[in-house]
């Protein structure tokens, strides 16, 4: 695991996340690498979505402390873009596709400010690095699952952010659309972007990811895919369901 | 019945289309948040704002009971978020709870100030169901006053509304305060409710806050066009109900008023682009034209057995593939130049028709 302070892009400390007295996440320490893809995964109920909406303030933390880059989250959130789950929100939502990527925008223009055009420019190079540059006018009720996923993808492009926290950006899309996206993390690997995504399919962790963090509840392991993704692991993060975890990883 | 514009039905006309515009901006926001039952309940939490004001001035002036009214309606909100932060209730466990208990308590004060002598004739029950011709011209000019308070907030903070409503989470970590959002929506959504009051009434202001935006999703699938649409939808009743109401001996303005933005709504249920009546008329066009496919197609099967595509049938054979076509598609099919038929009962597929078949089938596939 890498220590030296300026390769680590999201530090997470004692992170404890309770309702009521049921604790949702318990203690979590967790620094993520820069210019990595990282996976969290673990069973239905672990916390996966918890973490990052807890990460990001979304979900007040019960404990616990988030730096970015060495600084707390509050001040940085211009550096982190957020991809929630697709069917967290409304698609019936009176809108089109260039609307939703404008979203994005936002937080550049503050308060009160419209985008403009230079805003505008940045939505449709988004869309085009997702393949929907021709949707931009297309109502968003009218999109398929992986459509809606990658314009989710495009509003959180325009941010130029430098860390991506992606919730199942998988669930429920089409082939292309799955090739299409990790066709554009590992874009933005390469252009030293933090990524950091919510995973469901343990069958394709080593494809697509460096870095794998095992949650469920408490932090069970983390570190490169290769010396994680182990048998005992995926045990300790699923409990006694093994000849699921055999086969799915293999 | 006679329609006579003097000038209490002119201050009228006006007011109610003030109502008009903003309750057609908050309905869209109401809506699309999917509280529009909470506009219910703030409005009947207005009615003992209304009452303790009155009583502890023993003056019936509108701005005075409004402001009653507003303070009520803000209790009544902060009641209802504190029970479903704090409790194990629900949502529309905390509405219900609220509504019933401050109207109860709102009926009860009304019935205390109606016999008290001197208040008798204090018209606190037009509250109830509106009044629109007990509108003064003061009055107009406090509506107007927030009305364009109203409209300069919602420009103001268009996109922050925007996306406060369609992904609160990710609006969050564009750095904008949720909470603060919520607030200034919600106060706006108080204000317009009240300022109705005098014109719709406690029992009904919240068809104001439901039905002109749900009228107007119908027809728009933009935010902007949208609340365009539902102000002129609201405004449309308001001004037909205030001429209904006021042509019509002692007719309360509040029911005409919902009576007429009901119409438009099953109106649009029915005839707009997602109603009923258009979806079933686009369902039956395209089990026609599946029908009519799929007779091409058979005809196509049928005739590949032999040398000659164009091959005629006695149509009795495609019982076997799912059924005797009616004769009109038929005939619809043979004038389109499709197919021809050799006696009664015998059909082949022209030239064109091949070749739409085949253009099927290489689609399907």
């Amino acid at each position: 695991m890498t220590t030296d302070p300026t390769d680590i892009a999201l530090s997470i400390k004692d992170l404890t996340v309770a309702f009521d007295k049921k604790p949702i996440l318990w203690d979590i320490d967790l620094d993520i690498p820069k210019g990595a893809l990282t996976a969290i995964v673990g069973p239905n109920g672990a916390g996966k979505s918890t973490l990052l909406k807890s990460a990001l303030n979304i979900i007040s933390p019960t404990a616990g402390r988030v730096d970015v880059f060495g600084q707390p989250i509050k001040r940085q959130l211009s550096q982190i873009a957020y991809i929630p789950q697709r069917n967290s929100v409304d698609w019936d939502f009176p809108t089109n596709v260039l609307d939703v990527v404008l979203m994005g925008t936002y937080g550049d223009l503050g308060w009160f400010k419209r985008p403009g055009k230079t805003e505008t420019e940045r939505a449709f190079s988004a869309l085009k690095k997702v393949g929907m540059d021709t949707f931009s006018d297309r109502q968003i009720s009218q999109l398929s699952g992986g459509q809606q996923q990658r314009v989710f993808l495009a509003r959180a492009l325009v941010q130029n952010a430098s860390i991506y926290l992606m919730d199942e950006p998988f669930v429920g899309v089409d082939a292309v659309t799955e090739t299409a996206i990790v066709d554009v993390l590992k874009q933005l690997r390469n252009e030293q972007k933090t990524i950091v995504v919510v995973h469901h399919d343990l069958q394709t962790i080593n494809d697509y990811f460096d870095w794998v963090f095992l949650l469920n509840v408490r932090q069970i392991a983390f570190g490169k895919v290769q010396e994680t993704l182990t048998e005992e692991n995926l045990r300790l993060t699923y409990g006694g369901r093994h000849s699921f975890i055999t086969q799915s990883h293999q | 019945m006679s329609i006579v514009i003097d000038y209490p039905v002119i201050i009228a006309l006006i007011g109610t289309g003030l109502i008009g515009i903003t309750s057609g901006i908050i309905s869209c926001y109401s809506v699309l948040k999917e509280q529009s039952l909470l506009g219910d309940a703030i409005a009947h939490a207005a009615l003992p704002g209304l009452c303790i004001a009155f009583l502890l001035t023993l003056n019936k002036h509108p701005i005075i009971l409004l402001a009653g009214a507003i303070s009520a309606g803000l209790i009544g909100t902060l009641l209802i978020s504190t029970i479903i932060q704090k409790s194990i209730l629900k949502e529309d466990t905390a509405l219900g709870i609220i509504l019933s208990v401050f109207f109860g308590f709102g009926t009860l004060l009304l019935t205390m100030i109606q016999k008290i002598p001197t208040a008798r004739q204090s018209g606190l029950d037009t509250y109830l169901f509106g009044n629109a011709s007990s509108m003064l011209a003061s009055d107009i000019a406090m509506m107007g006053i927030l009305s364009v308070m109203i409209i300069a907030v919602t420009i103001l903070c268009w996109k922050e509304f925007k996306c406060l409503i369609f992904d609160g989470d990710f609006f969050l970590t564009q750095g904008f305060s949720k909470t603060k959002s919520d607030i200034i929506l919600t106060i706006l959504t108080v204000v317009t409710i009240i300022i109705g009051l005098q014109t719709v009434g406690v029992i009904l202001m919240s068809a104001m806050i439901i039905a002109p935006a749900t009228a107007a999703k119908l027809w728009q699938k933009k935010l902007g066009p949208m609340m365009l649409l539902s102000v002129t939808f609201a405004i449309i009743s308001g001004l037909l109900g205030v001429l209904i109401s006021s042509a019509t001996h002692r007719l309360p303005t509040g029911p005409t008023i919902v009576t007429v933005i009901s119409v438009i709504v099953i109106f649009s249920l029915f005839f707009s682009p997602d109603g009923i009546v258009i979806q079933w008329v686009q369902r039956q066009r395209n089990k026609r034209a599946i029908r009519i496919n799929s007779i091409l197609i058979n005809l196509y099967t049928l005739a590949k057995t032999h040398d000659n595509l164009c091959h005629p049938h006695n149509i009795e054979t495609l019982k076997v593939l799912g059924g005797i076509p009616p004769l009109h598609l038929l005939q619809k099919l043979e004038r389109d130049g499709l197919i021809v038929h050799h006696n009664d009962h015998d059909w082949g597929l022209t030239e064109t028709g091949i070749s739409k078949a085949i253009h099927i089938l290489q689609r399907i596939h």
